[in-house]
């Protein structure tokens, strides 16, 4: 009842608010009109072409560097939360979650989304993830601006492109001029310091650079107390922390354990038909429990249990128009990732290795990966009413892990290294992509993709669209499009004392179907789309059953017979969705007072054979939106800028794996982000960014720490009030007259 | 002289949607060269924008007649251009005129200005790869009542009195006004601060 109705008041305020919006009609001459098309979303990734969002064969939103700016927005997260549409991210204190219309994978690495930066993949093999939040170090003020496309998208892209394809561009030097240097701290807790230029280097050539540092300290959390009791291994009370008393007490103040550093640099070079792409950074981060998804804790506030990721990548890409039909585009990149992760034990029952000192764990974890991209488009009749793009894409790339366990203290190793992979991996993708727009309110968009590779069997990503305007400024879409994710190296290979290797792991699947209506009136645009999607073969960690596990055992394929608790990956889970998105945005007083509404409700239901019925999906709020409004006075005043963004009460991680008798639940979230910014008068080229957010509850949908029968669940604290401000100055401008 | 002039009528009451904005440029970033707005919104921005020119209707008379330059063994420039007569042969109007486009392959500024005594053109749209010859086709258009377009962001201060560019995924209105005044074209305040001004 309670969930209908809000579905019901969702569509009713995002259509009163429309109706509201007088649409402009005619000449009139007022500016209106031409303020309209100067609205247009430009975007490309949705068919790797330049178009207008109305025309692309997707549902997209596009943040731009303004409305970045504009809002306060430091990370691709907050971008997702406070401006994108049908995505949302969830914050456990260490790698962001990210989901789409009521589906998120818990720590899944951000594998179920393709992240682009200027069209280059950035997601690795290994875990098959990228990173969302400061992890992402995307160079914010370098961005031009962020094309979201939601839905499956792997008919261009290949594998990960199941949630949503997001497409980070870059500014070129003319929109980056000169010199630019900031200092953004967050009181307390964080400060980020940046250098970047865009420099024009002759009439073909631009330059644009920029290097962050970042680094977060806090805040303290109060964590627990739990109460793990005695180590059934030194029969007193478990040790928690490093050279603590052995009193069974987890929890505390945790000062010393939340924390990250990120140092990064990117850097676009343009010359005629050549680009060139460099992006290297480190993201090194602990958090004051130990994950999310397991019940597994190691010592509690220990600054040295911390995660470290190393990433370079390079990508030069060469187009050519061969003829004025045929244009060419080839694409050669190579990457590089490793990460690796610390983590101490002081429990007797987490170290048998004979003595009573801890254990440190450390797991290492590369892949380098390098390839080639060509791509032509056939424009027929040169004037794109029928074009033909076609692709290919090779890779080849190589993985490396090991997990070993040391002593703490001398940190000699106190067993062989396990879980080793050693493995190469050749992936190749060709894809076909018709347009044809045979009269001026239709266009349709088909296209397929087939994947392959050494390790899985192929796959085939086909998809449908047309868009139809049959009435002006209206556009009605239908798109059908399947997608696949690749299951990763980390899924497939990996071998513990608890986890026994996969079986002919296969590739997720998703199919969607859905139709928006998209209506303008004047400079406001309203979208509502209705979505229905099936995602089968999930990968999931299957606990053994006991015939499994004798079975396994005989055939000398668990690595440790001391641990019974044992468990593989495999495709095992579903998930059937539907739902509806609402978008509602536009400007008022030529661009002065802009706002936008967007909304998702979404029912979407996984089988689950351990809790014993179908349930929501853990972490994912199924109605979810956020809302802006900003006013620019200017004239030297402040830019006034209000953010907010919902997510409904939704199930925490943990909350169906048996150990709840009622399952917990995050309560709805409201966060709420106040920025002003605007130019110092004292000297030209400064000016500042204040902003102050406020999250109404305190608690993120992330159990922490142990299970314990009967016992309520722990969640994971938010950290409610963040104040920050940032200076930045600006050296050398456009020669326009800025009117 | 090799240039070649190919007329056709508009054709009247198609529907003037932007549903047809469809790939038209290259799906790079580009350089400040490149076309970055999609040629058929150009073409729908040059309808609208010159509504706004309080010497248009005077200029273009019963009949909008735009001449379409491109470059030879440009192929760049001959795809835009070629683009750019599709696109503005679906719009209905311009300025509430019908309009006749025509293509014309640039040789020099001489041969362009006595193509432009002869005819009579309200506009002309510069495709990509006109970056070394701007400044002739700026001094041989000042003495005309017209309106010069430019593909390329670059045209614009060099001196061409109107052209496009694509900032955070949005097409932008660049001006050259002292251009502007030369060639009498005189946009109202309500288009001009929508645009990126030059002088």
């Amino acid at each position: 009842m309670r969930r209908s109705y809000r579905l019901s008041m969702l569509g009713a305020i995002a259509m009163a608010v429309a109706s509201a919006t007088r649409p402009a009609v005619g000449q009139d001459r007022s500016g209106s009109d031409l303020a309209a098309l100067l609205n247009e979303n430009v975007v490309t990734t949705a068919s790797k072409s330049a178009e207008t969002s109305t025309a692309a064969p997707g549902l997209s939103t596009s943040m731009t560097a303004e409305q970045l700016r504009r809002f306060g927005i430091r990370s691709l997260d907050e971008a997702i939360d406070f401006l994108s549409l049908g995505v949302v991210t969830a914050n456990p204190l260490r790698d962001i979650d990210v989901g789409a219309r009521g589906v998120m994978v818990t720590g899944d690495h951000g594998d179920h989304l393709l992240l682009l930066v200027n069209g280059h993949a950035v997601n690795e093999p290994l875990f098959g993830g990228a990173q969302f939040g400061r992890g992402a170090a995307i160079p914010m003020e370098m961005v031009d601006h962020i094309e979201v496309v939601i839905g499956p998208g792997s008919v261009l892209y290949g594998s990960s492109a199941m949630f949503v394809v997001i497409n980070v561009i870059t500014k070129r030097a003319q929109e980056f001029a000169g010199f630019h240097v900031l200092d953004e701290i967050e009181i307390g807790k964080s400060n980020r310091v940046a250098a970047g230029a865009g420099l024009q280097l002759g009439r073909n050539t631009d330059l644009t650079l920029q290097l962050d540092y970042y680094r977060q300290d806090g805040p303290v959390f109060s964590i627990g107390p739990q109460t793990f009791g005695v180590d059934p291994v030194s029969g007193v009370g478990t040790v928690t922390r490093r050279g603590g008393k052995p009193d069974g007490i987890w929890g505390g103040e945790a000062g010393s354990s939340y924390y990250a550093e990120v140092p990064a640099g990117h850097v676009r070079l343009s010359s005629g038909n050549f680009e060139v792409n460099l992006h290297a950074s480190t993201y090194k981060r602990a958090a004051p429990y130990s994950a999310a998804t397991s019940p597994y804790e190691g010592d509690f506030d220990a600054p040295d249990n911390y995660e470290l990721d190393r990433s370079a990548w390079g990508d030069v890409r060469y187009t050519t128009l061969l003829s004025p039909v045929v244009q060419l585009t080839t694409r050669l990149y190579g990457d590089t990732f490793d990460s690796q992760h610390f983590f101490t034990e002081s429990a007797a029952q987490s170290c048998v290795y004979g003595d009573r000192t801890p254990c440190l764990y450390h797991s290492l974890g590369m892949s380098r990966w390098a390839g080639v991209e060509v791509q032509s488009t056939f424009n027929w009749f040169a004037n794109s009413t029928l074009v033909t793009l076609v692709g290919a894409d090779g890779r080849y790339l190589g993985v490396r892990a090991k997990s070993d366990v040391q002593n703490a203290e001398t940190l000699a190793y106190r067993a062989s290294s396990s879980n080793i992979i050693d493995a190469t991996e050749v992936v190749v993708g060709a894809y076909v992509q018709q347009t044809w727009t045979p009269a001026e309110w239709l266009v349709l968009n088909g296209g397929a993709r087939i994947d392959a590779s050494n390790r899985y069997d192929a796959v085939v990503s086909p998809r449908v669209a047309s868009n139809v305007s049959l009435w002006p400024m209206g556009t009605f879409k239908l798109i059908y499009a399947e997608a696949f994710r690749a299951p990763s190296w980390n899924e497939a290979a990996s071998q513990t004392s608890t986890l026994v290797r996969a079986d002919d792991l296969q590739s997720e699947r998703v199919r969607s179907v859905e139709g928006a209506l998209e209506q303008k009136f004047g400079t406001h645009r309203l979208v509502f789309g209705v979505f229905r999607s099936w995602w089968r073969d999930l990968i999931e960690l299957h606990k053994l059953t006991n015939a499994e596990y004798a079975e396994f055992a005989a055939a000398g394929r668990i690595t440790s017979l001391r641990d019974f608790n044992q468990s593989q990956y495999r495709n095992i889970s579903s998930i059937d969705g539907y739902g509806y998105d609402v978008t509602l945005e536009g400007l008022f007083a030529p661009g002065r007072l802009r706002y936008g509404l967007n909304g998702t409700a979404a029912f979407t239901r996984e089988p689950d054979p351990v809790f014993g019925r179908s349930h929501a999906p853990e972490v994912t709020p199924q109605i979810f939106g956020n809302a802006r409004i900003s006013y620019d006075f200017s004239g030297g005043y402040p830019l006034v800028a209000l953010a907010a963004q919902y997510m409904d009460r939704r199930p925490a991680a943990r909350a169906f794996d048996g150990a709840f008798a009622v399952p917990p639940t995050a309560p709805a979230q409201l966060r709420l982000r106040l920025t002003v910014s605007g130019p110092i008068p004292i000297l030209s080229g400064l000016s500042y960014r204040a902003s102050a957010d406020y999250a109404v509850a305190d608690r993120a949908a992330y159990v922490i720490g142990r299970t314990v029968a009967g016992a309520p669940a722990d969640l994971a604290p938010v950290d409610q009030f963040r104040a920050s401000v940032g200076l930045q100055y600006d050296l050398l401008f456009r020669r326009e007259t800025s009117r | 002289m090799t240039h070649r002039v190919r007329f056709q009528q508009s054709t009247r009451g198609r529907r003037a949607v932007l549903l047809g904005a469809v790939a038209t440029t290259l799906a790079r970033r580009g350089s400040s060269q490149s076309v970055l707005v999609p040629i058929r919104l150009q073409a729908e921005l040059i309808a609208k924008v010159v509504v706004y020119d309080r010497n248009f209707a005077a200029r273009a008379g019963e009949r909008t007649k735009v001449l379409i330059l491109s470059k030879a063994s440009d192929n760049e420039s001959t795809l835009v251009a070629t683009e750019m007569k599709s696109a503005l042969s679906a719009v209905a109007l311009i300025a509430d005129l019908p309009h006749d486009e025509e293509l014309f392959t640039y040789t020099d500024p001489q041969s362009l200005s006595e193509l432009c005594k002869a005819r009579g053109y309200a506009i002309i749209y510069l495709g990509p790869g006109f970056t070394p010859q701007i400044e002739g086709i700026r001094e041989a258009m000042s003495n005309f009542d017209l309106l010069t377009v430019g593909g390329v962001a670059e045209y614009v201060p060099a001196g061409i009195v109107l052209g496009f560019d694509l900032v955070s995924g949005k097409p932008k209105l660049l001006v050259h006004l002292t251009q502007a005044r030369k060639q009498h074209v005189d946009f109202r305040a309500e288009a001009l601060k929508l645009m990126r001004i030059y002088e």
